[in-house]
């Protein structure tokens, strides 16, 4: 925890650096602006002694006149100072935030696949948002309230003890109760804010988890049940809020009794003084407006904390992403992959899943330049994580992988995912428009070219139905179009970006089957000329490969053209083959 | 908007009648703090006044400590009074909070499942958190705020307007012109609300989108355009954050000055009237004091307005919800239907969407109990509408459904939903141990009974290979089985229901060749047994075996018969398809 507040608190420093003119010119107009306003009662003090002992006359209003306009110089100046202090601070503080947000999405993209596949969307968008929003909040606190709270303070302090040591005593020992109390109470309230923090999250699951849910709910008649399970955690929920507004409800009129004694004590005592010719009216009035001053501070400062401890709280999320160091990166001179044929060779490579789920174990394999392979096997045979390994979203744990004699390990990420393709079985678009989506695949191509590859895809016919043709937004994640409308995009894109190696995985399977004939017929396009892995359950979308690889427990059992492999008996090709024939040739 | 906010108040209101006493006991309470705060001036007044005309301080020693004895009384009465207040608030707030997040839970899912389709779960979470939240903001407004300040500006109205009548009228000048520039101002800086608020959102898209393409961004090295781009977006959030901000120090500003104008010409005012001997020491301090209340407390009034209104803008979105009737709901009357054979017929049912998209025209199909039916077809042919109209997750819009003779629309969605099991293609589980899914379809099941079902499912392999079997956590929607993983559980949950009719819908899509085969060899002996089946498939090999097929194209049937009389139909479609499928397999 400790570390990810630092992180935390230099990366913000940072910025602050970054924007010292402006930050520090906000940081003095503050100070001067509180000062300005303290220095006032200062004046309203005179103003009432001279009321009090005068006799009433027309000198003395003139004096009186000039304490105004004193009082509204200074009022004037703080008001400049407070203003300057305010557009500084909208200003870096705004430009803060924004390179803190620019910052954070770089830090985030660098990390590795795997990373992602452990972290929920929403919370990477919330921890970005917050962590850059917590410059903001934090920057503003110190401005707007611990500033001034220690401006405020030191001069009161200065200011009571040169006229009246004891009430700077009593103000003293008030402020240490004050500070001690809630120092306390914070500690002690901290684990129920935790407990509630817990309950609230916990019911908010139940309500998204059974909202996912609603049609199992409704078919399985699950309704009262989960109205009752809904109100269990409801309601342990509203009993913890209670007891902690309760708990708050204590402090406070804790607190209020202090401020109550203070005052008492004041008036009490001055009394006292008064009657011994050492305090006067004014006097009076100038300490009563510093305690009402220093009350409202230290009122809200328990809040203030509350927010400062929330703020650090919400900013650690991001502060230990920013702490866990990006899984794959390019090793320092890592060259440019040059390729020539497209040759792939995987020597001896090993791959432990968490450390500890062996998948791969010595697994060799070469394809040659403009081959074609087709990988098969059950699910959990290790087969997309030869292409994970390929595309490098993980690394090996032993061995090596080689494009064109050039390891995968020494060249840069950038250029090594510059020479395949790749068409996932479940492919995710922007939501953007079509057009954009298409031409991800080469930024620089003209509409036309955009044009001719979906066509070549088949995705010109649904895409030309539609109501904005290629300008459609295809939602979030592309849910407005059906999963082989997607892969059709996906593929439209992998023939525009055109490069010398191309990997399927399940390219084909989300699409029904007069489809499917239609992108098989793309497909063969694409790969012309190419060096192709296509991983595929359905046996008969690979035969026509030139080679088909059987994996089984991360090695290769079988390797051969589909004739060869069906001639072998008890083969595992063979046994797949007809078990998917089964219904079909009987 | 005002229907809603109308809608918003209703519910909220309900909530504080239900709470009566501790909503007027808190009322109460406030007022007499208030105005306890208010008394207390008037004897600063007095102190005051004593102070500066005492010719002898020792003679007046105990008057003034009397007067601070006094001052401490009335204190005292404002701190029981704001606690008494506050314990009340915390007591009606909370029980209420958990009545309306209780309200909000029972109606979103008494909804159609149309709603959900076009909603997304994260914002209707937050909608309902935010109505009950907006209501603790709203009752605290009223309470701290508005109730306050009401009582606050018209007792010192009154006082003034009564023995200073002329600082009232400036008083009430600055007031004025207060309320009118903070209403001119608020207007006008709605658009940039807006504006800022939309490009927020669009910001938070653009992020969380290209976390979602996060492999794209990768593969297609493109990390330096997605920060260019998300930078640029950043870039025009934060301009027009500043100079929101910006306006609000110019409107500060100004009421600044008008505080400083008003402060300064009281007290010029002030000089003049207690030269003039009409005004004393102690009433220049009670003025003083008064305004200082007020000052403070306008001084956060155009802030409370915006949580007031940002309060009711969030309020609003679950109020629309509110505001939207149920759609499917049980007939006045609907019977429960009772010993189910499993007779299912659609006549001449029809189905068009919202949008007029019409998927099913005059759809007649009779399937006698115990049969087990194949649905085929291209997708968008209508196969699974069908489904959803008999469990009456849409209701028709012309024609009837009947289950054993009975329209379905005219018994009860519970009966209705107990003599039938789905098993959808992409079963979503509960974010629960495994053996609370399993029982899901049938809560009083014994532990053996669930995993009697997981063994014939063939879920039992794979929950003993878990760490924590049985009690193993899924994940959100299930996320941590796979998809195979996921529809043998959906089958477990259909085997323990053990329901009369049983639905299908691509139930083993997501299984590998070996795992379809043993589960479809599970769903022959167990699952079927004395059934009514409807099973939709793309795979042909999946269904053949059925008693009778139908082919759908275009939400009718194009063929109805065994899958030897339709193969035999050389022009069919079912034979079209059945030789796509066969194509790669046959010619070896």
């Amino acid at each position: 925890m400790h570390s990810y507040t630092k992180i935390t608190l230099t990366t913000y420093i940072k910025q602050l650096r970054k924007y010292w003119k402006t930050s520090s010119l906000a940081g003095i107009s503050v100070v001067a602006g509180s000062a300005a306003n303290l220095v006032a009662p200062l004046y309203y003090k005179k103003f009432f002694d001279i009321i009090t002992i005068a006799d009433t006359g027309n000198d003395k209003a003139d004096a009186l006149i000039a304490i105004i306009t004193t009082i509204l110089i200074l009022h004037g100046i703080s008001w400049v100072f407070w203003r300057i202090a305010v557009f500084c601070a909208s200003y870096f503080e705004t430009n803060g935030t924004r390179d803190l947000a620019s910052s954070c999405f770089s830090y985030i993209h660098k990390h590795s696949a795997s990373f992602f596949n452990n972290t929920f969307i929403g919370s990477l968008v919330k921890k970005v948002n917050r962590f850059a929003g917590g410059f903001m909040e934090l920057s503003g606190m110190f401005l707007w309230d611990f500033l001034p709270l220690i401006v405020e303070f030191s001069f009161v302090f200065f200011v009571l003890f040169s006229r009246q040591a004891l009430f700077g005593y009593i103000v003293l020992v008030w402020f240490v109760c004050f500070i001690v109390i809630n120092s306390i109470f914070v500690r002690f309230k901290n684990k129920y804010d935790i407990k509630q923090a817990e309950l609230d999250s916990k019911g908010t699951a139940i309500l998204a988890d059974t909202i996912t849910n609603h049609e199992n709910v409704k078919l399985f008649n699950g309704f009262n049940r989960e109205v009752a399970y809904h109100h269990q955690a409801a309601t342990a929920l509203s009993d913890m809020r209670r007891f902690r507004w309760n708990l708050d409800q204590y402090f406070e009129s804790v607190q209020h009794i202090l401020v109550i004694l203070v005052e008492f004590l004041v008036f009490y005592y001055g009394i006292r003084f008064w009657q011994q010719g050492l305090m006067t009216a004014g006097d009076f009035v100038l300490f009563q407006s510093y305690l009402l001053l220093l009350f409202n501070r230290i009122y809200s400062l328990g809040h203030i904390m509350r927010r400062l401890f929330e703020t650090m709280a919400n900013a650690k999320e991001m502060a230990e992403i920013y702490d866990t160091p990006h899984g794959i990166v390019d090793r320092k001179k890592a060259t440019v992959l040059l390729p020539k044929k497209g040759e792939v060779t995987f020597d001896r490579v090993g791959f432990n899943y968490h450390k500890t789920r062996r998948i791969l174990k010595d697994f060799s394999l070469t394809i040659k330049g403009g081959q074609k392979i087709g990988l098969v096997g059950k699910s959990g045979a290790g087969k997309s994580t030869v292409v994970r390994l390929l595309l490098r979203t993980f690394d090996t744990t032993r061995g090596s992988i080689t494009i064109d004699g050039q390891k995968l390990s020494h060249v840069t990420l950038e250029s090594l995912h510059d020479t395949m393709s790749f068409v996932p079985q479940d492919p995710i678009l922007f939501h953007r428009t079509l057009k954009e989506n298409i031409r991800y695949g080469k930024p620089g191509a003209t509409d036309k070219e955009v044009i001719e590859a979906a066509e070549s895809a088949h995705c010109h016919e649904f895409i030309a139905n539609l109501e904005e043709k290629y300008d459609t937004l295809v939602g979030e994640r592309g849910v407005k179009l059906s999963g082989g409308e997607r892969q059709r995009i996906a593929i439209a894109r992998a023939i525009l970006r055109n490069t010398p190696i191309l990997i399927l995985d399940e390219a084909t399977s989300a699409l029904d089957s007069e489809s499917e004939l239609l992108i098989q017929d793309a497909l063969h396009t694409l790969m012309k000329g190419k060096t192709v892995i296509a991983i595929a359950h359905r046996l008969s979308t690979v035969m026509h490969m030139d080679r088909i690889i059987v994996m089984e427990e991360g090695e290769i059992i079988e390797d051969g053209s589909h004739k060869k492999l069906l001639r072998k008996k008890k083969g595992m090709y063979k046994k797949l083959w007809e078990l998917q024939a089964g219904g079909f040739v009987e | 908007m005002q229907r809603h906010t109308n809608i918003t108040f209703s519910y909220y209101i309900t909530q504080l009648l239900d709470h009566k006493k501790t909503f007027f006991a808190a009322i109460c309470c406030v007022c007499t703090a208030v105005v306890a705060g208010l008394i207390a001036p008037l004897y600063y007044k007095d102190f005051f006044d004593i102070i500066s005309t005492a010719e002898n301080p020792a003679q007046e020693v105990t008057k003034l400590h009397g007067l601070v004895f006094v001052i401490l009384g009335f204190h005292a009465i404002g701190w029981v009074s704001w606690r008494i207040a506050a314990f009340c608030a915390a007591y009606f707030q909370t029980e209420s909070m958990k009545h309306l997040s209780a309200r909000s839970f029972e109606y979103i899912h008494k909804h159609a499942s149309v709603f959900f389709n076009n909603t997304f779960v994260g914002s209707l979470v937050k909608k309902v958190n935010r109505f009950g939240t907006s209501f603790e903001s709203v009752t605290d407004n009223i309470l701290w705020e508005f109730l306050p300040l009401l009582i606050e500006i018209t007792v010192i109205s009154v006082y003034l307007s009564y023995s200073q009548p002329l600082f009232f009228g400036i008083v009430c000048v600055w007031l004025v012109l207060f309320c009118v520039c903070n209403i001119v101002f608020l207007r006008y800086k709605v658009q940039f609300d807006e504006a800022q608020a939309k490009l927020d959102s669009k910001a938070t898209g653009i992020l969380a989108d290209s976390f979602t393409n996060h492999e794209n961004i990768t593969l297609f090295s493109a990390c330096v355009r997605e920060k260019q781009y998300y930078t640029a977006t950043q870039d025009t959030v934060y301009s027009l954050r500043r100079k929101r901000w910006n306006l609000d120090t110019w409107f500060d500003v100004v009421q600044y000055f008008l505080t400083i104008v008003v402060e300064c010409a009281i007290f010029y005012y002030g000089v003049n009237y207690w030269v003039k001997g009409i005004l004393s020491l102690g009433d220049l301090v009670l003025i003083q004091t008064y305004l200082f209340m007020i000052f403070r407390k306008m001084g956060s009034f155009s802030r409370v307005m915006r949580w007031w209104y940002e309060a009711l803008a969030n309020a609003k979105e679950m109020a629309e919800i509110f505001d939207t009737p149920h759609t499917i709901i049980d007939r006045v009357g609907a019977q429960s239907l009772a010993e189910v054979h499993g007779d299912v017929s659609l006549d001449n049912v029809c189905f068009t969407y919202e949008d007029g998209k019409s998927i099913l025209n005059n759809f007649t199909l009779n399937i006698p109990a115990g049969q087990k039916v194949g649905l085929v077809g291209p997708s968008g042919a209508g196969k699974s509408t069908v489904i959803k109209l008999l469990l009456r997750l849409f209701d028709a819009t012309g024609g009837v459904v009947q289950i054993d003779g009975q329209d379905v629309s005219s018994i009860t969605q519970n009966s209705l939903h107990d003599c039938m099991s789905l098993v959808p293609q992409d079963p979503i589980l509960f974010h629960r141990s495994i053996i609370e899914n399993i029982r899901y379809g049938k809560p009083e099941a014994t532990n053996e009974e669930v995993i009697e079902a997981a063994k014939a499912a063939h879920c039992h392999e794979f929950i003993t290979g878990l760490s924590d079997g049985y009690t193993t956590l899924v994940g959100e929607r299930g996320v941590k089985l796979s998809g195979g993983e996921r529809q043998r559980v959906a089958i477990a949950r259909a085997i323990l229901r053990d329901a009369p009719i049983l639905l299908l819908d691509e139930a083993t899509s997501a299984l590998d060749s070996e795992s379809e085969m043993l589960i479809q060899r599970a769903l022959e002996t167990v699952l079927v047994q004395g059934k009514t089946v409807i099973a939709i498939a793309h795979r042909l090999s999946s269904i053949s075996s059925m008693d009778r097929i139908i082919v759908m194209e275009s939400g009718g049937i194009v063929e109805d018969g065994s899958h030897h009389e339709l193969l035999s139909n050389a022009d069919g479609l079912y034979n079209q398809l059945w030789n796509i499928q066969v194509g790669g397999f046959a010619h070896q």
